[in-house]
């Protein structure tokens, strides 16, 4: 008699999205063996079914009463929050995909690394084992690895694939060697025994009597997922992976590898540190406030429209990264809000540059350049796409009515309410410097081309619901904030 | 039905954004049949909702859902149904339906068709919007959207220097107004902690407004005014009422629906709706009432004189908003709703018909008309019953509402007042008879004949401009009667229900006065007995007239010289401290500006070329970062740094 124990115990609604993503990615791996030619084009299709299913999943158990398996996955508000938010993010990135492969020969096997990337990520939003992060962070990165690359004739994009490897090494060997400190502080690698440890008993003691250790275990972890999160001085391999990997998998590095990275952060900043390294937390503001600064700044001069947008991803993750520095002197109820606004912003953020990389792709491909001047007489030619990125631009610039205001907005008004008036301030003022050259992409869509009518802009079905998409989510979550911060609300 | 309100002011929207969608090539008949239909369906609805708030005054509520958290406070967006909002529901989509049908005609062949339609319906929607606000934040962005389509629209023909230079005008002078209300509107939400009205009303009426500066009652007396000077912008009242003479040089459909029934009618309804806050205040009201009687004298006497036929009618619209204010003034609420409505039918269709007039004959001097009566009969009917509702004779509507007002100024208390307004009702009788006879009766004027060829073929529009008219013309005869001893008051009795007590603030009434009803009507006779001897029947010479009332003749032709003392005292400051801010922004700013650009954008090279694409460069700095943090780190932690 088998046991069937198994069926009724909680692994489905704490592991449910996971479960179905890796099915998922695992059918379409044989698929793509096993059919050929016209076929491979339902592979996306099949992916996004099961990105559907698994967000349908996610869903349902929102507010399902959190639960660990094992010890190790547990669907918490944190893994829930993010594991909507890492779905969407797929989902558009798949749509995103579907359209590059109408346009650009790449190969299958990009469809199922995506997922396999989505499952780590999914890992690492929910896993409470330092473990059972690593593996997730590997998973995602592994595959990512081999998604920047995945254009092997194209010698940008292995040159940045190799590169992000290269720091991808490293930051994992940063990462680990700052959990083996706490592992070795704590004598545990499960973060919910280590936070009750510091709550509840003399732990905290542990973490007070070795503050120089505590203090390279926080920086090795910062710096480790800082990378990832390409923070200044971490960033420089940024630019170049970014340009050169095809451009689902740019968007997917600066949305869905940076949200569970955040998600990560989140998870150990909140159970390690939060309790006993209180003082450590100004190393966060000072890289988010080097971060803000350096990464606008150089995207000043940019012309390549990729890397500005690289840029901008890692000036956008310093303002991520400010709710961050407060979680250590917010009382319980500030962290929900504080959570709140990271959440906010990374859905926000999510839709405006997925959106704001798949239009600049439509049009490197139509014109063959993505200088800033291919943009030339978009909107005489297409207005629906020259007005879908100026809304995704304004976002990303921070103007009222889209969801790029109300998220900095939150984060703002944080900063003043938990006295770190000075990082709203220093957001405030890097944001103005975002306006100029944001606004000079802007500025090129609605100049009339001069001589040459330039080639014709053709989005395909799927591009259109992509960027239909964005652009709802972008203006949705800016004109009723309420829709998405009532979730969060009800989450924290 | 309370319940599905918010579709009314939907509807126009729905149609601008199709309209937007279908582009500005888009063929005419469709632009203005589907703006139309819609509006027309709109004004459905209004009307179910107005009889549907009447037969349920406890349905007539708030509809509002959470917006947005701000700290403690929360912000909400809805709408709201009061007696108060429906009756305008109903104006405002009926003169819209009716002028943008005869917008049709009015407007075909314009290259712009379809982006006057489309401003048009933006208007509507802003228009209706305003009305249903549940609060006035919401009130307020909607009052500056119908500032925003009121100037698209002045400005709608830009190629004309003097368009242009209206439409800057007209969002000038209302803009002051508008900072008013704004700094009123934040006053009373810092007072009180709500935009919400009934909040807001509820603290008032506690006498709990109150902030640490100022006490409470000067607190109300404050916000009120605030609030007022954005009606007064508005509703163009005096001193800032030179801006709506100039926003003539709009389409005349939009001069009707926007500059004479509804948005200028919007400063009214602000203070109509705002009542119990008004009424909390004896120095607010008495201030109300006071602007308003001055600028209905002020604007009468100006429109004595004036030879383009659209500017006295806009003087009058000036003079009958003033009336509005005053007996809102002097507590009358009721009265100041009844002749808003009134007003709204009489000057719509004044307009429509002037506007019939222009496009027959293309010019809109006085001057050069005459004796169109003949060719235009329907057009002149039209607008004789509009002239005699404005004049107020017995029994249009411009009487019985008009005749309240005079009688509540009486009863009240404030015989100077009084005066003012029967002199400006003998005034607006001769002007508005001014022009009916000059433009429709006795004969062509030479000069006419000779500048314009296709004067011989003057005529009237076609259908879809006469339905228009005789709608109005129609309801300009019989309006009065909603709110007369016939119906028992009917119209009042309706509004009164906003207050559930019955009496309260609101339900002030007055009672009537014959013989005061005898003495309206006969100056206003006078005053027409008097146009007609100048200008019909020519017993006096108008210019032998003038000439001997030389001085009173220029001062009412020059509008009081206001526009000379605004350009000296308001446009010569601006002047100088423009080319004060100017001097200091070139010289100053801009230098600074520019250097700061240069340092970021430097600063921006000069990390871009530290982008060498070498990995071992990347990892250096990486690593030397972590050095650094790492430094940091544990010195600070060994509590050195």
């Amino acid at each position: 008699m088998p046991n069937l124990d198994v069926l009724h115990q909680p692994y489905w609604s704490t592991m449910g999205p996971i479960l179905i993503l890796s099915v998922t990615a695992f059918v379409v791996m044989v698929l793509e063996f096993s059919v050929s030619g016209r076929g491979k084009r339902w592979l996306h299709g099949v992916a996004l079914f099961g990105t559907a299913a698994a967000l349908a999943d996610a869903i349902l158990h929102l507010y399902a009463k959190p639960q660990a398996v094992l010890a190790t996955l547990q669907n918490d508000i944190l893994a829930n929050l993010f594991t909507v938010i890492l779905l969407c993010t797929t989902f558009l990135v798949l749509l995103f995909a579907w359209d590059y492969t109408q346009r650009v020969p790449l190969a299958p096997e990009h469809t199922y690394l995506i997922l396999f990337a989505v499952v780590g990520a999914l890992t690492m939003v929910s896993a409470v084992d330092m473990v059972a992060l690593y593996v997730g962070l590997e998973v995602l990165s592994v595959s990512s690895y081999v998604l920047a690359g995945l254009r092997t004739r194209k010698l940008s994009s292995v040159e940045g694939g190799i590169k992000y490897l290269v720091m991808g090494g490293v930051s994992s060997a940063l990462l680990l060697y700052g959990l083996s400190f706490v592992y070795g502080l704590s004598g545990t690698t499960n973060l919910g025994e280590l936070f009750a440890n510091q709550t509840f008993t003399a732990g905290a003691a542990i973490f007070q009597q070795y503050p120089a250790i505590t203090a390279l275990a926080f920086v090795l972890i910062l710096a480790g997922l800082g990378i990832k999160l390409s923070l200044v001085p971490f960033h420089m391999w940024t630019p170049d992976t970014y340009a050169g990997a095809p451009s689902p998998v740019s968007a997917m590095l600066s949305t869905l590898a940076k949200t569970a990275a955040f998600g990560m952060l989140l998870r150990i900043v909140l159970y390690v540190f939060a309790v006993s390294g209180d003082n450590l937390f100004y190393l966060i503001s000072l890289l988010a406030a080097v971060t803000m600064v350096v990464g606008n700044l150089i995207a000043l001069p940019q012309q390549d429209m990729k890397r500005l947008l690289a840029y901008s991803s890692v000036a956008q993750a310093g303002y991520v990264l400010v709710p961050f520095t407060m979680l250590t002197n917010a009382t319980v109820v500030d962290w929900g809000s504080l959570v709140d606004s990271i959440g906010f912003y990374l859905l926000a953020y999510t839709f405006m540059t997925v959106g704001a990389f798949a239009i600049v792709h439509v049009v490197q491909d139509a014109r063959g350049s993505r200088t800033a001047d291919a943009l030339t007489g978009l909107y005489q030619q297409s207005p629906w796409l020259a007005g879908s990125l100026t809304v995704f631009l304004l976002g990303l610039a921070g103007m009222p009515l889209t969801a790029g205001f109300i998220g900095k907005f939150y984060i703002f008004a944080d900063t003043l309410h938990l006295h770190h008036a000075w990082l709203g301030v220093l957001l405030f003022l890097t944001s103005v410097v975002s306006f100029y050259y944001y606004f000079g992409l802007i500025r090129k869509l609605y100049q009339p081309s001069i001589s040459v009518q330039p080639a014709r802009v053709q989005p395909t079905a799927a591009m259109s619901a992509l960027v239909g998409l964005c652009v709802l989510g972008t203006i949705v979550l800016g004109i009723v904030p309420a829709s998405w911060l009532h979730v969060l609300a009800a989450l924290t | 039905m309370i319940a599905y309100a918010w579709l009314v002011p939907l509807l126009p929207l729905v149609a601008y954004i199709f309209l937007l969608a279908l582009g500005r090539r888009a063929p005419e008949g469709v632009v203005s049949s589907v703006s139309v239909a819609l509006t027309f369906v709109s004004f459905l609805l209004s009307a179910a909702v107005f009889v549907a708030v009447g037969s349920h005054p406890e349905a007539a509520t708030s509809y509002v859902f959470h917006w947005l958290t701000l700290g403690s406070r929360s912000l909400d967006v809805g709408f709201s149904v009061t007696h108060l909002n429906a009756l305008m529901l109903l104006v405002v989509t009926l003169v819209s339906t009716l002028v943008l049908l005869f917008s049709r005609e009015y407007m075909r062949g314009d290259e712009r068709f379809a982006v006057f339609y489309q401003y048009l319906n933006l208007f509507v929607f802003s228009m209706l919007a305003l009305v249903i606000s549940p609060n006035l934040l919401q009130l307020y962005i909607f009052w500056e959207m119908v500032g925003l389509c009121s100037y698209l629209l002045v400005g709608f023909w830009y190629f004309k220097p003097e368009a242009a230079a209206a439409a800057k005008k007209s969002f000038v002078v209302t803009r002051i107004g508008d900072a008013g209300l704004l700094a009123g509107i934040i006053l009373l939400f810092l007072a009180s902690g709500s935009f919400d009205d009934s909040t807001i009303f509820a603290k008032v009426a506690g006498h709990s407004l109150s902030l640490g500066w100022i006490s409470g009652q000067a607190l109300t007396t404050l916000a009120a005014i605030l609030v007022f000077v954005g009606a007064i912008g508005k509703s163009a009242q005096f001193p800032l009422h030179v801006w709506l003479p100039d926003a003539m040089e709009g389409p005349t459909p939009v001069s009707a629906l926007i500059h004479a029934a509804t948005m200028v009618a919007a400063g009214v309804y602000l203070v109509a709706r705002l009542f119990p806050l008004f009424a909390a205040s004896p120095a607010a009201l008495t201030t109300v009432a006071w602007i308003g009687g001055v600028t209905a004298l002020l604007a009468a006497l100006i429109a004595l004189t004036q030879r383009d036929i659209k500017r006295v009618i806009a003087y009058s619209t000036i003079s009958q908003l003033g009336y509005m204010m005053l007996a809102l003034g002097v507590g009358a609420y009721a009265y100041g709703v009844f002749h808003l409505m009134t007003h709204a039918f009489f000057k719509a269709l004044l307009f429509l018909a002037a506007g019939s007039v222009i496009h027959a004959v293309h010019t809109q001097d006085l001057f050069e008309m005459g004796g169109l009566g003949r060719r235009m009969p329907i057009t002149m009917w039209t607008f004789l019953a509009g002239a005699l509702a404005l004049a107020g004779v017995v029994p249009f509507a411009g009487f019985w509402s008009k005749d309240d007002i005079l009688n509540a100024t009486l009863q009240t208390g404030h015989p100077v007042l009084f005066v003012f307004a029967l002199v400006a009702a003998f005034c607006t009788a001769f002007y508005i008879f001014r022009v009916f006879f000059l433009t429709f009766t006795g004969e062509p004027r030479p000069a006419a004949q000779l500048q314009h060829t296709e004067w011989s073929e003057a005529g009237e529009g076609g259908p879809v401009m006469q339905v228009p008219l005789v709608v109005l013309a129609v309801l300009a005869t019989v309006a009065g009667f909603f709110n007369s001893p016939l119906n028992g008051y009917g119209l009042e009795r309706y509004l009164f229900a906003d207050a559930p007590t019955g009496a309260g603030v609101l339900g002030r009434t007055f009672p009537e006065n014959v013989g005061l009803m005898a003495v309206s009507v006969v100056v206003s006779l006078l005053g027409i007995g008097l146009a007609a001897a100048m200008y019909w029947r020519p017993v006096i010479r108008p210019a032998s007239l003038a000439n001997g009332l030389r001085l009173l003749y220029v001062v009412s032709y020059r509008k009081f010289f206001l526009d000379e003392i605004y350009g000296a005292a308001v446009v010569g400051t601006g002047r100088f401290l423009a080319a004060l801010v100017n001097a200091v922004d070139r010289y100053v700013i801009a230098v600074i500006v520019r250097a700061v650009g240069r340092i970021f954008y430097a600063a921006g090279l000069f990390l871009k070329y530290t982008q060498t694409g070498q990995i071992q460069t990347y990892g250096v700095v990486a690593g030397c970062g972590l050095l650094i943090v790492v430094v940091i780190a544990i010195f600070r932690a060994g509590g050195v740094l």
